[in-house]
């Protein structure tokens, strides 16, 4: 059998149609969840800031006067033992460095946690070990063992309210 | 005298026919796109030099041809027969494909959509040429314009047909950039070629992790049959993103995709035998296939003209044309053309996302149809 005759006899029109309508909706669903996936995670690294927001809002302070006025003093240096506010967007990446570092064994090197977070693709290798070492989440040995670092596993690594919250 | 007689007979000389060396011809001719132009040598050569060897005459019944049953390359050929290869070279192109500009940008996933529509009007065009349905569904997957895919869907629907079938689709992918281009200027207005996109997105390191998990699910909910090649597609790209299986990811991407593609290089063409391949069939299935790369890169290229009337980030047409799979060679032949009409506009990334989509569909493309022929 050929021609039109031979596509109907192999329902050839229905099975293109539906063929062409699979494969447009499984890309269309997948595209569509991909074009959210980013957003979905945002709102997961804050969802305790957005439950927080929508809480009933706090008991007024006794009094505005006893409120400090200036930075906390641990802010301004790396904190060790204690809770480290780190901006959301930054916290998935020291994340990956933590992963690393924890492959390269307790003790590492830096260039080779850098070489290694390139060779995996991490996204701006170089300013995010910058600022592991600012946040002191990677603190260097000292004394014998200089140029020698380890994670500082006391750290903890909280998300940063975003302004104006 | 008699008995030299009887061993000239049964050498290559005297049992040699027109078919044999019109084989080794194309086998030599494999070899040398492969070598001197480049152009997709890791399968020209293998496929090239199992021509060869598919085409020396040899005496039946010795054990030696693919398809005696206790020959070592009918044993080797069974992973092709089986589907075993393809799914393994999926691991492979998984663990060395960065999927990041399509994740960047995903509505360009549908330009790797839109270039399926080359296997279904294909599938038509055999329908009505006479080829049974399987053999039809088995020549329409040429137009994916993914080897592995077309070796996998023929194995399971038509396995006579794979020989013509994967020659034809391992010829086209290497002729990419000889057929893609004079469809893309067709298609295209100077203007259109001419249209910078803008920048993707950084995408971050989580993102590239949970979209192998979750482009498998959502992938084989809508099309189970695609399991065998998603799977090992989304389990490379898992092996190579989570950071954690670094040595696996490494022997996918190199020992096992390596091993593989020259297995299956070297028994696809062996089974090209002359007086098996050589038939009316397999012209046929060449003119069909050629026609289906046609239009899977016209499918593509139209699409994303489509798409320009509705989005205001406006799509440079031409990455329309990597939708059809044959990866990186048609995001190339892309890039190339449009970085001819102006020397800053840099499209390779960009068509990167409609190539690797383009794979994922014409799996998806293949399941589809396996699923409806049973």
């Amino acid at each position: 059998m050929y021609g039109l005759a031979a596509i109907n006899a192999a329902n050839g029109w229905m099975i293109t149609v539906a063929g062409i309508s699979i494969v447009f909706t499984g890309l269309l669903v997948l595209s569509t969840v991909l074009e959210n996936l980013e957003r979905v995670l945002k709102f997961w690294d804050n969802r305790k800031d957005l439950f927080k927001a929508k809480g009933p809002a706090p008991a007024p302070r006794p009094s505005a006067a006893v409120e400090p006025t200036g930075p906390p003093a641990e802010a301004t240096g790396p904190i060790t033992g204690q809770v480290i506010p780190v901006a959301s967007e930054h916290l998935e990446a020291i994340a990956a460095f933590q992963t690393l570092a924890a492959l390269q064994g307790a003790v590492f090197e830096l260039p080779r946690l850098l070489e290694t977070a390139e060779k995996r693709g991490l996204a701006r290798p170089h300013s995010n070990l910058d600022r592991c070492l600012e946040l002191g989440v990677i603190v260097e040995l000292g004394g014998t063992n200089r140029g020698l670092y380890q994670w500082n596993e006391e750290a903890q690594l909280v998300a940063k309210q975003p302004a104006g919250h | 005298m008699d008995l030299i007689y009887q061993f000239l007979h049964n050498t290559g000389f005297g049992l040699v026919d027109y078919r044999h060396l019109i084989m080794i011809s194309v086998g030599i001719a494999f070899l040398y796109l492969g070598i001197a132009k480049h152009y997709e040598p890791l399968l020209l050569v293998p496929i090239g030099f199992g021509i060869l060897m598919g085409n020396i005459p040899v005496f039946k019944g010795l054990g030696l041809g693919i398809y005696e049953e206790t020959s070592v390359l009918h044993y080797l050929y069974w992973g092709v027969r089986q589907g075993i290869y393809p799914p393994l070279i999926f691991l492979g192109i998984g663990a060395m494909t960065d999927f990041s500009t399509m994740l960047a940008r995903p509505k360009l996933m549908l330009l790797g959509a839109a270039a399926q529509l080359g296997i279904f009007i294909t599938f038509l065009a055999a329908l009505a040429l006479g080829f049974a349905p399987k053999e039809a569904a088995s020549i329409g997957i040429i137009g994916g314009a993914d080897g592995p895919t077309a070796i996998f869907l023929s194995a399971k629907l038509a396995p006579e047909l794979i020989g013509p079938i994967a020659i034809a689709a391992y010829s086209y992918m290497a002729l990419v950039p000889v057929i893609q281009p004079p469809i893309m200027y067709l298609l295209t207005t100077k203007k259109e070629r001419l249209i910078h996109m803008s920048d993707p997105r950084q995408v971050s390191k989580r993102e590239k992790i949970i979209f192998p998990v979750l482009g498998f699910l959502l992938c084989c909910f809508v099309a189970p049959a695609a399991l065998p090649l998603l799977g090992m597609l989304f389990l490379g790209n898992l092996l190579k993103e989570c950071t954690v299986t670094d040595r696996l990811a490494v022997t996918a991407r190199n020992a096992v995709i390596d091993t593989v593609t020259i297995l299956l290089g070297i028994t696809v063409g062996a089974s090209t035998q002359g007086d098996v391949f050589l038939t009316a069939k397999s012209i046929g299935i060449f003119v069909l296939g050629a026609a289906s790369f046609m239009v899977a890169t016209a499918g593509g290229v139209l699409f994303a003209k489509f798409m320009n009337l509705f989005t205001k980030d406006k799509i440079n047409p031409l990455i329309g044309a990597a939708g059809v799979s044959a990866v990186p060679d048609s995001a190339r032949v892309v890039q190339l053309i449009g970085n001819r009409e102006d020397p800053t506009n840099y499209l390779l990334m960009h068509a990167m996302a409609p190539n690797i989509s383009g794979v994922i569909g014409s799996a998806i493309a293949a399941g589809v149809l396996w699923s409806f022929m049973l």
